[in-house]
């Protein structure tokens, strides 16, 4: 049998066409698995259109939901405690108080999803701009003083100065505006 | 013969900063951002570190004429490609995309420790021809069970699966954990196996490698475990996977220079600090081209003076989708470029690569 020449292989030498071809192999692996991905993402109407859109069902669904999850795993973490409070908003506060997952929360107000947040901002949590916005939108709506809504917004402020985000001030007035000429 | 034989990336000295204790110092500036500082602070460690550290993969691919000329059409075509489907990705695909980008970057972070201990043993002239494979899937085992078991990674992945309407339970999440710890911790007794047959085979040991793996691991191990928020797994990684990256691009400068007399284009006279100083330049016009602002560099103080007194109330900042979609795009597209670009320039096992370490 022949010798192959040094520096050929049965692929073909590194200038010809296959040689280059077998250059982008891993590319093309990466872009097969992440096309595979990306279309059926494309075809699945129940997935959410943005990164930071949230499907009420991840939250209130009474088999699985996140918060619960996630409380059960780590009761003392931030991440828990954010959505457990932001559960207990959409079931006290935003017309889902027909969920099962709303039970737990019948005794309860707008107190003690203030009281979530706060633990999570008091346990280290920064990475979490709804966490700080969310928290003095509650704190808006429970008429707390100027002052601790200043406080709160100085802390979303100070992590998040170029947000997209309305001031939370607005947003509440806006809310309310609506609420009241309803 | 001694089985045991050290060698060192550069020297014990420049070694025990840099990639033995970096990890250490890393964590500690981690947990000062996050005591400290607001978020802003990770966003400054990605101006002054991560971005010039692509800076060091431009210079080195398209700076150094022997490299161009090996990888040349993988350099013009691989941007391309990847910028294009990036852009699809980023308008079509949102939430693929961003597995895809978090996914790369972890498998980039473990190929660089993982390429980092290879040059260990390859300059210990240490272990055997199978080394490589178990020190891969060491990285693989050790840095997917930190992914899958630690708190601040769990907390992702369980969101992530209710995004794609993979909802679990508790009690699914525990068993995921614990056969990860079970595979984890019946590997690493198969690789301690291999390092007793390596000596018993009579091919040499390098300690100074597993000092170096030891530290890597203590910190993404320590930043995933024992925080609430990212800030210190984020400035802690980044701080040692760029320094240690930028610096070892340099020294392949270096070495190469003494080899075979080529430099750079970009900078014909070889100085660290001139290296740094243009990639901090490089992150002043890439922080301009993706519109984001300045003060990013200053870790938060010129936001923290702002936020004193009265607190004015402020429209949002209003960014056009338009703005969003160019935004993601080249954001994704430069870390996405700089991790294909990774994946072939640092083959160890290659001759040419051999000459720069």
């Amino acid at each position: 049998m022949p010798k192959r020449k040094k520096g050929s292989s049965r692929r073909g030498t590194p200038h010809s066409l296959l040689g280059q071809l077998q250059n982008f192999r891993f590319l093309a692996i990466v872009i097969a698995a992440a096309s595979a991905l990306c279309i059926f993402e494309a075809n699945n109407s129940t997935l959410p259109d943005e990164t930071d859109a949230i499907n009420p069902s991840w939250v209130l669904d009474p088999r699985n939901n996140f918060p619960d999850v996630l409380m059960e795993l780590y009761p003392n973490r931030s991440k828990p405690r954010y959505w457990r409070g932001f559960q207990a908003a959409l079931c006290l506060d935003f017309g889902y108080d027909v969920s099962p997952v709303c039970e737990k929360f019948r005794h309860r107000n707008m107190n003690d999803v203030r009281q979530e947040f706060a633990r999570a901002i008091a346990n280290g949590e920064k990475s979490n701009e709804k966490l700080f916005y969310n928290y003095a939108h509650v704190l808006l709506m429970l008429g707390e003083s100027e002052e601790k809504v200043n406080e709160a917004i100085r802390a979303w402020r100070l992590n998040y100065p170029h947000s997209s985000l309305k001031d939370p001030r607005l947003a509440f007035q806006k809310a309310h505006d609506a609420a009241t000429n309803r | 013969m001694s089985p045991i034989r050290i060698g060192y990336i550069r020297d014990f000295r420049t070694d025990l900063i840099w990639f033995m204790g970096l990890p250490f110092l890393a964590i500690a500036v981690g947990l000062s951002c996050q005591q400290w500082l607001p978020l802003t602070a990770v966003a400054s460690i990605a101006l002054w570190i991560t971005i010039p550290h692509h800076f060091a993969t431009w210079a080195r691919t398209y700076g150094m004429r022997e490299d161009w000329q090996r990888f040349k059409s993988r350099l013009i075509v691989g941007p391309l490609v990847i910028a294009s489907l990036t852009l699809l990705g980023v308008k079509y695909a949102p939430l693929s995309m961003f597995l895809l980008v978090i996914l790369w970057d972890h498998q980039h972070s473990l190929m660089q420790q993982h390429g980092l201990a290879r040059i260990y043993d390859f300059k210990a002239r240490a272990g055997a021809r199978s080394t490589g494979r178990f020190d891969l899937f060491l990285g693989i085992f050790l840095f997917g069970n930190m992914l899958i078991t630690a708190p601040l990674w769990t907390e992702f992945w369980v969101f992530e699966l209710y995004r794609w309407n993979l909802a679990v339970g508790a009690e699914t999440v525990r068993t995921i954990h614990l056969v990860s710890w079970i595979g984890t911790g019946a590997y690493v007794c198969i690789y301690l196996g291999h390092v007793f047959w390596c000596g018993w085979q009579g091919y040499s040991i390098n300690p100074a490698k597993y000092v170096f793996i030891i530290s890597s691991y203590t910190l993404w191990y320590y930043a995933s475990w024992h925080t609430n928020s990212f800030v210190v797994f984020a400035v802690s990684h980044r701080i040692m996977h760029g320094l240690q990256y930028i610096l070892i691009v340099y020294w392949y400068f270096e070495r190469k220079a003494e080899r075979t007399s080529e430099r750079p284009w970009i900078m014909p006279t070889l100085s660290m600090t001139r290296f740094f100083l243009l990639g901090i330049t490089y992150a002043f016009f890439y922080q301009l081209i993706i519109l984001n602002p300045l003060d990013e560099f200053g870790f938060g103080i010129s936001n923290f003076l702002a936020t004193q007194g009265e607190i004015p109330i402020k429209e949002g900042t209003s960014s056009s989708r338009a703005y969003d979609l160019y935004a993601a795009t080249v954001v994704n597209s430069v870390a996405v470029i700089h991790y294909y670009f990774d994946s072939f320039i640092w083959k160890v096992s290659d001759a040419k690569t051999q000459e720069g370490l």
